[in-house]
Order: C-alpha cells, then structure tokens, then sequence
C-alpha cells in the first residue's frame, strides 16, 4: 500500500506540486516533506511509512505556528489520530483548485497535504515589529506606515499589500564588507527586461565595501561620479513600491534601513505624490499644476528677480519698476549679491534645522526666519522685495513629493542665477533650455529619464497590471 | 516614438516668426500678391507634405541617408547628402545669428551680439549632440513651457486698442501674383516638417494622413493671423520700415493692468526659445547626416574597438557583450584624446565651424549682408524641398521593384490605415 503511494508521487503531491509551479519566481517558498515509518503495528497504525507535505510563504507565514500546529503533531501521534487532528483544526478551507490555493498561500496560508486531504491553513503572520508612521514622505488620506528596519518585515508588508502570484522576490547580498541582506522585489508580467539586467549587473559587479542607506546605492549604481539628479527613488512607503511594481519598476529593498530603492526612475515621477492616485480627478489635476507652478517659480525666481532689477527694468509696468527700485534704494550692493547672499541664508537655516536636535531646531529657525529677516530689512542690506522673493523660492522649493528632488531643484537654482546674473533675460532662457536637454541626455537604467508620459504605451502598462 | 513629435519638428519653423526675416521679405511684397504666395505656398506644401509622409511610410524607421545608401550609388550620395548638410546648416546657422542680433538689440541692450552669440552657440552645441530621441524629448517640453509665453500675444492683441483690421481687406482687394522669392519665402512656415527626413529613424509614421492635413491648415490659418498682425498694428506702409516688424509689433501690443504691460519682453523669450530650438534640431540633423556619411566599415570598426577597450579595462568581453547589445554603457568611458576626436570627429568639425568661423563671420560681416544671404537661401528651400521628393520618389520606385510587390506592400498597409 504505502509502496503504491510512494511510486504515485515520488516527489510531491501533484496539487501541491502546481502551487509550487506557480509561485517559482518567489524565493521565500518553503516546501517541507516529513517522514515518519511505522515498522511495527502496520495493521494497527495504518501505513508503514507516512508523509505530510507542507507549503508556504515564509515571509508571510508563521514558520513557529507551522512547527508548533503541523510538524509536532505529526511526530507525536498515530496516524489515524492525526488525520482526524488535521480536520479538527480550526481556520481551514479545503483545497478547491491550484488558483483559489495561491491566493491562499499569498495570503499567509499554509498548503498541508497528507495522503488524499489537502488543507488549507491560516498561519498569517502579522509582523508589527518597528513598523512607524511614514514622516519623510507623507499623505494625508492613505496609508500611514512607513517600511520597518527589518527586511522580512517589509516584505511581509508588501507581500499582504500585494497578491500577486508572480511577484518575484530575490534576496541576495550586497556589500564586500557588511554582507547586507537585499531583496530585489519586482513583478514578473510587467517588468521591464533591460532594467532587470542592467541591475544584476551592477549587483554582480561587487565593488561595494559596505552598505548601509539606499541613497548609497545611487552614486554606485549611475557609473557617473557627477550626478545632481536623482536617477532612482528612494522611498519609505510600502503603497508607492507597490505602485511602482505594478508600473513595471524593480524595487530593491535593504535589510537594516527603512527606505526602499525604485528603478528606474523617470524626472515627473518625483512629482507625483501618492496622494494623486487617493484624490478626485480635478483635486489632482489642480494639486499637480501647483506644483510644477512651484518648481518653476522655484527655479526662475531668484534669476528673474536679478535679470528685471539689473538688466531689463523695463519688463514691468512702471509702478510696479518704481517700488521695486524704491525698496531697492537703500540696498548697496547689486541685485545679483543680494540673491546670492540671502539664498545662502536660507540654506543655512535649513541644513541647521536638520542637523539640530528637534528641540533646538525650533529656536534656529526663528532666530533665522524671523530676526535675521527683519534686521536685514531694517540695516538696508536687503530689500523687502528681495525678502519676499526668497521666501517665496523656499516655500516652493519645498513642494516636492520626494525628498531626493529637492535638493537637486535647490541646487539647480544657481547656474540659472548665475546665467541671469551674467546674460539677463537671455541667459535665464538659455539656461532654462540647457536645463532641459541636460535632463533630456539623462538615463535611468537605460530608459530616457526626462519625457512627457503622455505616451498610450506607457499608461496601459501603468494600468495593465494588477 | 509617438508620432505627435512630428508637431514639434513643424512648430520648429511655423513659430520662426518673430526672428528671422521671412516677415519682412513677405511684408515688402503686400502690394504685389503676398496673400497670393501664402495661398500658393500652403497648396504646394500641402502637396508636398502629404507626398513626402506618403512615401516615408515605405521606408520605416530610415533616415534619408540610409533610404538613398540602398537605392543609389555612392558616388552620387555623398555630394547629395553633403549638399543636405550644407542645406541644413545654413539654416540653423541664420536662425542663431539672426537670434543673437536680435538678442543683442532688444533684450540685452548694450551688450555685445558676439558674446551672446557664443552662449548660444555652445548651448546649441551641446544639446545637438545628443540622441535623436533625447532631442525630440526635451524639444516637446521646451515648447510647452515656451507655448504660453508666445500665446500672450494672442491675448494682447484682443486687449490692445488701435488695431485696423481693415487695412487688411485693403491688401486683400490688390491682388497680385507672388514671384518666386515671395512663394519660396512663405514655405518656410512649413519647412520644419522637412526634418522627419532624420527623424524618421525614431518617429512611428503610424498615424492618419488626414492630420497632417489639419496640422498644415491650423499653420496655414495662424501665419495668416501672424502675417496679418504687423500690417494691421503698424499701417500698411510704415510696416516696411522695419527690419525686424515682428518686433516692433509685439513691442506695440500692451495687455492693460497685468504685472508685465508689455507683451514685447515675455515673445521675445518665447521667440529666442524657439529659434534655439530651431537651431538645436537644425544641427542635430546636421550632425547626424555628417555622421551618415561615415564609410560604414569604418564607423563600426572604430566604435567596436572602442568598446573593446572599454570592456578590456574592467572585465572580460564575453560577459560585456550583452550590455553592449542593450545599447546602454553602463561602465564610463576612458579613452584618450585622440580617439575621442576621431569617435566624434563630425562634432568636432561642426563645433570648429560654430565656434570659430560663424562668429568671424557674424562679426565681420554687416547684418544686412545676412539678409541678403537669407533671401538666397531662402529662394532655395522650394527646390529642396522637390528635390527630396525626388530621391524619395526614385527610392521607393527602386525597392518596391515589380508591380506584385507593390500590391503586396500597400495592402496591408490600408489595413492599417482602416484600423
């Protein structure tokens, strides 16, 4: 009898043995066989030799609740008893067909297959270790937590988040030193092949000593030391990898720190905030128009303000040129030094503030915005226009969904100001065009980084998945 | 790549308005049949336009040089394909230093026109450069950011008080045949589409002939309007005065109580972004098209040995390979000097030529001999623009060979049409 068993399914039941097949690409699969002979007592115990087969996502299942419901059990009674113990537990579902039993298993179920019954069980696991709410990036309406520190966490998270049968995750090691847990986490259906490639290859390059941020990765990853845009997402939110999977996108997700990394990343990604996809249409569609308004005024603020006080006063009506210049009359210096000197200013205080305890940064940034504002207004080093304008600049410069993008804005206000300093109108063009095929030249893992996403093929694939 | 890329390459031109000197070849001819010539121009470039597209669809993902590299012989192509470069390089070099004139004059006053026109022309030199994709990318963002800036004009023009309307019913009733300069002038509105012959490479032709037909009438209508504008504004007389009537005219539209009162300064912005873009795609072509004209052995040869050397440097080639195939680089470049200047030695020669003799040029000569230069080679762009034609019209004779295959050919290609 059990010899006919065995030759019927020498490597696994077939049921189960389909589920496998469909989850292949996940790494986190556990297959377990036990074994257990019954030498003597055969017409007593049943068969000489039994076997129970269980399968699960280690990720999303508790492996403690397998051991402690299934493992045990079957080594400490018979197996007539344990058949019986089977169908006495409590959450089960019979197995239906291989579909229904994914699902299950995506959701934390453990597939446990003992001669002819076939059940399935909820073993979820429920990872809260370290879970926060996100702060770097955050939404209003929406998901609230933040990725965990801790690898298995966060793709738990994204696991239940997310169930789909193909979603690949791969867990290697990065760093020559640290030896850094990484799970490369993508979706097989939608993936875009060359960004795969071209990131195991940089992976496999192991030119990295050790690895602690994914912010680390970026400098490693682009080949070129002089980068100012970020050509990667680095995120804390386990809703937009998901989103980001979905369009097509690898995530990379580092043991020991709480932000993912996306690639590829395209410039108008950086723009949309998960809120987008939570709002009404014209909420939206108003919410982005605001801050592409912000980027712009962020860029060519500071430049304008330099090109129509110096070079072409002209440009505004003539009220408007005469108050500006009045508020300017005190001021001894040109307009272009007093941007410079005031955006500096403003970045101070800003790095300050991030650098300071939360405590003190408080204090730092009413010293800053408040007393060193009013006082150079009143000594006559700045104008008030001029303080306006560069409140202005900072307020907008911070409207950015991403945190990477930020800087890289901030950074790029300079060269625009200094072609305006030196060319007026003409050079604040010529650098907005600049700026324009330097961002168009850029790659991000071999996809064009700067493009309008009008484009259909793009958006069925952002809609296709799921 | 979309085909609505393909408004880009047009609006490159169609919006030329404000710089350059087409306005004023056509504005000194309004007695003697200019809206005759508009007329006879969009009818002969609506002809053309459509036969051109027609026939490119034969010819997918191909560029002019590698079309004529299969259906003509060499020694006829590389003075074919030079004089294109030529073409293409008079025209982007005209619309960076009218640009730079203009710059000079009426937005940096006091400044010197040479400096402005380096800036430029290292600006237009870096952003040719790049790929053809990459361009045509940044090309629909610059004009959407650029869009606004030029569409003021259409409201201050509804706000601006003065406007006579009625002079041009005046011109309407002179009549008047057009002469060739007038006809050959006013194609260049819709010349820009001229550059899908490169651009082919990258553009998807997968789209309905029929708006390309409202694409050229929208043209046609708004350079009515632009045409129309200055008479209008300025008096049917002393329009002719200027040299630069664009100018003057945007300077004379005022939107009442805005922050900026002056629709001259945020135009001439808009205008100055499209004539570098203008000259940008113009160089690009240029660039390309010298590129072409590479023995083919050769160019292949020099970028491999390159790249083996690249891959020499890091790791061994077997394991390279795909990267290469995937058309990315993903180690950085170390080669010397030599092979730098030899791997881009056409840019380097177009970068000698705009960094050296261009502004020796621009500075010696009296602008007014540009105009003159500008009507020359205006005179030819209707010429061009058949012999194009031609060469296509011979290509597409040559491959599709017999009549069966012909049939074949089209066949599918209603279907798709249909679809």
């Amino acid at each position: 009898m059990q010899a006919k068993e065995d030759a019927r399914h020498p490597s696994g039941d077939p049921r189960l043995l389909a589920c496998k097949d469909r989850l292949k690409s996940a790494e986190d699969l556990v297959y377990q066989v036990f074994e257990r002979g019954f030498s003597e007592n055969e017409a007593e115990n049943g068969p000489a030799l039994t076997r129970v087969e269980v399968l699960y996502l280690k990720t999303i299942a508790d492996e403690n609740k397998v051991m402690r419901l299934f493992v045990r059990p079957f080594y400490e009674a018979d197996p007539k008893t344990y058949k019986a113990y089977l169908e006495a537990l409590p959450i089960q579902t019979p197995y239906q067909d291989e579909k229904q039993a994914v699902d299950q298993l995506l959701n934390g179920s453990a597939l446990v297959i003992y001669g002819e019954l076939a059940r399935l069980y909820d073993v979820r696991l429920a990872l809260d270790i370290g879970i926060q709410p996100a702060e770097v990036e955050s939404v209003i309406q929406g998901p609230q937590n933040a990725l965990s520190e801790n690898l298995l966490v966060n793709i738990n998270l994204l696991r239940f988040r997310y169930r789909v049968s193909d979603l690949v995750v791969k867990l290697t090691e990065l760093g020559s030193q640290s030896h850094t847990n990484v799970a490369i986490v993508y979706q097989k259906s939608t993936l875009r092949e060359n960004v795969l490639t071209a990131l195991q290859q940089k992976l496999d390059d192991g030119s990295l000593e050790a690895l602690f941020a994914a912010g680390q990765l970026e400098r490693y990853f682009n080949g070129n030391k002089w980068t100012l845009f970020p050509t990667f997402m680095i995120t804390d939110r386990p809703d937009r990898i998901i989103y980001e999977l979905n369009r097509g996108k690898v995530a990379l997700i580092i043991d020991g720190s709480q932000f993912a990394l996306i690639a590829p990343a395209y410039f108008f990604d950086f723009y949309s905030a998960m809120d987008d996809l939570y709002h009404p249409t014209w909420v939206r569609v108003f919410f982005l128009t605001m801050r592409f308004t912000a980027l712009i005024v962020t860029l060519i603020t500071p430049a304008l303000y330099v090109a129509l006080t110096s070079f072409n006063p002209g440009v505004f009506r003539a009220q408007l040129t005469l108050s500006i210049a009045g508020s300017r009359a005190a001021v001894p210096f040109s307009a272009f030094f007093e941007v410079l000197f005031m955006m500096i200013v403003v970045e101070l205080i800003l790095e300050a503030s991030i650098r300071l305890p939360k405590s003190i940064s408080a204090a730092a940034t009413t010293v800053g915005g408040l007393i060193l504002g009013q006082a150079t207004t009143a000594a006559g080093l700045v104008s008030d226009i001029m303080l306006i304008v560069v409140a202005t600049v900072a307020i907008s410069s911070f409207v950015v969904p991403i945190n990477s993008m930020l800087y890289a804005v901030r950074i790029m206000r300079y060269p625009i100001l200094f072609a305006s300093a030196g060319f007026g109108l003409v050079g604040l063009g010529v650098a907005l065009v600049g700026l324009i095929f330097y961002l168009a030249s850029l790659d991000s893992f071999g996809e064009p980084y700067f493009y309008l996403p009008f484009s259909k093929g793009n958006v069925s694939k952002t809609q296709g998945g799921a | 790549m979309q085909p609505r890329f393909i408004i880009y390459l047009f609006a490159v031109n169609a919006l030329m308005n404000g710089i350059g000197f087409v306005p004023r070849i056509l504005l000194t001819g309004r007695h003697d049949g200019a809206y005759a010539a508009l007329l006879g121009a969009f009818l002969l470039n609506l002809f053309i336009i459509l036969f051109i597209f027609w026939l490119l669809r034969r010819f997918p993902q191909k560029d002019l040089s590698s079309i004529l590299a299969e259906t003509i012989p060499p020694l006829l192509r590389v003075p074919l394909m030079i004089y294109f470069v030529l073409q293409w390089l008079i025209a982007g070099s005209l619309s960076v230093i009218m640009v730079a004139e203009i710059s000079a004059k009426y937005l940096n006053v006091g400044a010197s026109g040479l400096t402005i026109l380096y800036l430029f022309i290292i600006l237009v030199l870096a952003a040719a450069r790049l790929r053809s994709d990459r361009v045509l990318f940044a090309l629909e963002l610059s004009f959407i950011m650029t869009l606004p800036l030029l569409f003021l004009i259409v409201i201050a023009t509804f706000t601006t008080q003065g406007i006579l309307w009625k002079s041009i019913v005046i011109l309407l009733g002179e009549g008047g045949l057009p002469d060739w300069e007038q006809l050959s002038a006013a194609s260049y509105v819709y010349i820009g589409y001229i550059n899908i012959l490169l651009f082919n490479k990258v553009i998807q032709s997968t789209f309905r002939l029929w708006k390309l037909i409202i694409g050229i009438l929208v043209i046609f209508i708004l350079y009515l309007f632009l045409f129309s504008l200055p008479i209008a504004l300025l008096g049917t007389e002393a329009v002719a005065h200027y040299h630069y009537p664009w100018v003057i005219t945007a300077d004379s539209l005022r939107i009442e109580h805005a922050p900026i009162e002056r629709a001259f300064y945020p135009a001439l912005i808009g205008y100055l972004n499209i004539a570098l873009l203008n000259t940008i795609v113009h160089w690009h072509v240029t660039l390309e098209f010298l590129k072409s004209l590479r023995p083919a052995s050769g160019q292949t040869r020099s970028t491999q040995t390159t790249g083996a050397k690249e891959k020499s440097g890091q790791s061994t080639d077997a394991k390279q390979k795909p990267a290469q195939g995937g058309g990315m680089p993903l180690l950085p470049k170390k080669e010397n000097l030599w092979q730098n200047l030899m791997m881009r030695l056409e840019f380097w020669v177009l970068a000698a030529y705009g960094l050296t003799l261009l502004p020796f040029v621009y500075n010696r000569l009296p602008i007014d001999l540009f105009y003159e230069l500008n009507r020359w080679w205006l005179r030819f762009l209707l010429p061009n623009e058949l012999l194009a034609l031609l060469l296509l019209v011979w290509s597409a004779w040559r491959t599709s060979g017999s009549a069966q295959q012909k049939q074949k050919r089209s066949r599918p290609k209603r279907r798709t049409r249909t679809a």
